[in-house]
């Protein structure tokens, strides 16, 4: 709440201050503007004076009204109390046109000096501002002071200076070259150099063409007039001089009329005329007194005592002579041309410290650039430093990060199949085993169960007791199938190396069974050690080898039985030989030789049997790998 | 002090800072994939282990005298796939 009360307040007096403001503008515009009232606005305004810049604002119209009123102590006083207050708030355009109408107070006084001091101070304000045209026109007032001060040489270097800065200038002003070029003109005029006068004042006929404002024109005419008078050139002096005159009268330049009048009297008096003369000198008179020009003033004096002089009237000659003199005297004393060139040393210096100090900021400001340029360089070189570290970081984070991924995802692969086929094999193991134990016993069961039959039946004849015993055998074949198939079924593969071993167990058994017999167990040794069979395919070779082995020494009194294996072109070949009984291979076989049959089926492979009554039995079974 | 002195230090400092952000991030991660790894080695080896039982002991199998039951192992730590 407090808060919403104080920004109330702050705005009440905004607003009132905002429009005390506005009130004080409104009413000194009026006391300059309403010259009648003007004493009543400004009593009025000078009430709502609060602030410095008030107080400026106030004084400066205060100067401008008593200005325009020709009141030259009033308009000094005003002129010196707001030119310190614009000073201190550094108003820099206001504060250059109160130096410059100062300065033509004082230049209408004949106090050149102080003339030039205002001018050189505006124009130090203008070359702050940067205002080119201002810097010209400033130059150009220069030069119309040392004109006044009778130091045309110096007249002449400001004039061109001032020439020379608005021709350089981008918002070429054209006016400000007539005034430059004028100033050119006057000084060569009094400086007695005709040529070089007439020559700058054609010129601005030339530019006055490219100027609207035809108040140029009145001086510019005059000043041709003034320089064709001089060179005795009276018919054509006059002519131009009238046309300058008509111009001045409209503008009502008291200054130009003047000069025109007196232009006229001279060449009225030159020319004989010296009531026309006296006339026009009357008309000089009057208007060099109204323009309060001191300057001028003195040229009509020097003027009228050289016209008494010709009409032979000494007594008046002397006395206009004599007050020239003393006009003369008050500006041209050694103490007052002391000081201006104590006033031009003085800017020229304050001008030379300025320019140092400028060229200091300047070197302060590119050191300043300098720096800021290098504070951008490295802070934007660090900024890159920083990203691109920052990047190379998180890029190499992130390829550690794939890499350690792609390794836990082969790891995580590889663990799920090993773990399935763990859990697989497991499974189908338990399965075996309970194959094994339910199946087996119960063939075993049927097996003891034909053996009891066979006991309870011993007067049963020959027939019923062969069937019996073919299906107790039968079955314990089938038992032992059924382990042979679980036991290949859970294991994947058999190394040729352990076949070979439990094939050479067999024989070397066989061979401690029976030592009648000559048992041969003969490998190639071109096998490779690296070869593997399934385990169904080394169950089956076995279960060959051991079949044709029981056949030979159960039924065929074989006394040498020999087992070679061999590889030839990744077929393997088993031969088993025996010198037994042999058989007709054209009979019916028994299951021996049946089982060898589907064996070598379920490898794939070629069976041969060599057999006759008496020669003995040679069995070869070829198969693939 | 020029102002670009203060920019390298605060550069030196925020690269020191980042490089020891992310270097012991990436030993973090270092860390947490070791053990990751461990792990699923040691269940792989395991597995492994398990298989190599089961062989060994399927390589038991004698076929002259049909001794299944000793080949076939059970091993109850393994479960039975869903």
């Amino acid at each position: 709440m407090r808060y919403i009360l104080l920004a109330i307040c702050g705005l009440f007096s905004s607003i009132i201050f905002a429009q005390n403001k506005t009130d004080l503008t409104i009413l000194l515009e009026k006391a300059f503007k309403i010259q009648d009232s003007s004493e009543y606005y400004f009593s009025a305004a000078r009430k709502l004076v609060t602030t410095k810049s008030d107080s400026a604002n106030y004084l400066y119209y205060k100067f401008y009204s008593v200005n325009r009123k020709n009141m030259v102590d009033s308009s000094l006083f005003y002129s010196n109390r707001v030119t310190s207050l614009l000073q201190d708030l550094d108003s820099l355009n206001r504060l250059r046109k109160v130096y410059y109408d100062t300065h033509r107070i004082y230049l209408n006084k004949g106090n050149y000096e102080e003339a030039l001091n205002g001018i050189q101070l505006a124009l130090s304000a203008a070359e702050r501002l940067k205002d080119t045209a201002m810097i010209s026109l400033h130059n150009s007032d220069k030069a119309i002071i040392y004109h006044d001060f009778e130091d045309y040489k110096k007249g002449v270097e400001y004039g061109k200076k001032a020439y020379s800065i608005m021709d350089r200038a981008t918002n070429k002003n054209y006016k400000y070259l007539i005034i430059a070029n004028n100033t050119i003109g006057i000084n060569y005029d009094d400086w007695k150099k005709p040529d070089s006068a007439l020559f700058y004042h054609y010129k601005n006929l030339e530019l006055l063409k490219k100027v609207d404002d035809s108040a140029y024109y009145g001086f510019v005419f005059n000043n041709i007039g003034n320089t064709l008078l001089k060179a005795k050139k009276y018919s054509e002096a006059k002519k131009i001089i009238n046309r300058s005159l008509v111009l001045n009268k409209i503008r009502n330049g008291d200054y130009n009329l003047a000069t025109n009048y007196t232009n006229l009297a001279t060449i009225a008096y030159e020319e004989g005329d010296y009531k026309l003369a006296k006339s026009h000198f009357l008309e000089a008179n009057n208007f060099a007194q109204k323009s309060k020009s001191i300057e001028k003033i003195r040229d009509v004096l020097q003027q009228e005592a050289w016209f008494y002089k010709k009409t032979g009237d000494f007594k008046r000659s002397l006395e206009k002579q004599e007050e020239f003199y003393v006009l003369r005297d008050s500006i041209f004393n050694d103490e007052r041309a002391q000081k201006v060139v104590e006033l031009e040393t003085k800017y020229e210096t304050e001008k030379k410290e300025r320019d140092l100090a400028q060229s200091r900021a300047n070197l302060a400001e590119r050191e300043l650039e300098v720096e800021q340029k290098n504070t951008m360089l490295f802070g934007s070189l660090g900024i890159i430093v920083v990203f691109g570290l920052v990047g190379y970081l998180f890029y190499n984070q992130q390829k550690l990060k794939h890499r350690q991924l792609v390794k836990e995802s082969a790891l995580k692969t590889a663990l799920a199949q090993i773990e399935t086929q763990n859990r697989l094999q497991e499974q189908r193991l338990r399965i075996s085993r309970d194959l094994h134990d339910n199946i087996g016993s119960q063939l075993t069961f049927i097996i003891s169960s034909i053996d009891s039959l066979k006991y309870g039946l011993k007067d049963a004849n020959d027939k019923v007791s062969s069937k019996l015993t073919s299906i107790s055998e039968f079955t314990t074949q089938t038992i032992y199938e059924l382990r042979d198939t679980i036991w290949a079924m859970n294991k994947n593969e058999i190394s040729w190396q352990d076949l070979q071993v439990r094939i050479s167990n067999f024989v070397e058994n066989a061979r401690k069974a029976d030592d009648k017999v000559a048992f041969t167990f003969w490998v190639d040794k071109n096998i490779s050690e690296d070869v593997r069979f399934t385990s169904m395919q080394g169950m089956n070779v076995y279960r060959i080898i051991q079949e044709a082995m029981n056949n030979a020494l159960k039924y065929a009194n074989a006394s040498k039985i020999s087992v070679s294996i061999s590889e030839e072109n990744e077929v393997f070949n088993i031969e088993i030989i025996d010198d037994g009984a042999g058989f007709d291979t054209s009979l019916k076989n028994g299951n021996g030789l049946n089982n060898i049959k589907k064996r070598t089926a379920d490898l794939k492979g070629n069976l041969s049997i060599e057999s006759n009554n008496g020669v003995g039995t040679h069995i070869k079974v070829s198969f693939s790998i | 002090m020029p102002a670009y002195f203060y920019i390298l230090s605060g550069t030196e400092f925020l690269i020191a800072i980042l490089l020891f952000y992310f270097l012991r991030k990436r030993s973090k991660m270092k860390q947490l994939h070791w053990h990751e790894t461990q792990q699923l080695t040691r269940a792989i080896e395991l597995n492994s282990a398990q298989i190599q039982k089961r062989k060994t002991a399927l390589d038991t199998y004698q076929l002259m005298n049909y001794n299944l039951s000793e080949a076939l192992l059970v091993q109850p730590e393994i479960l039975s796939p869903n």
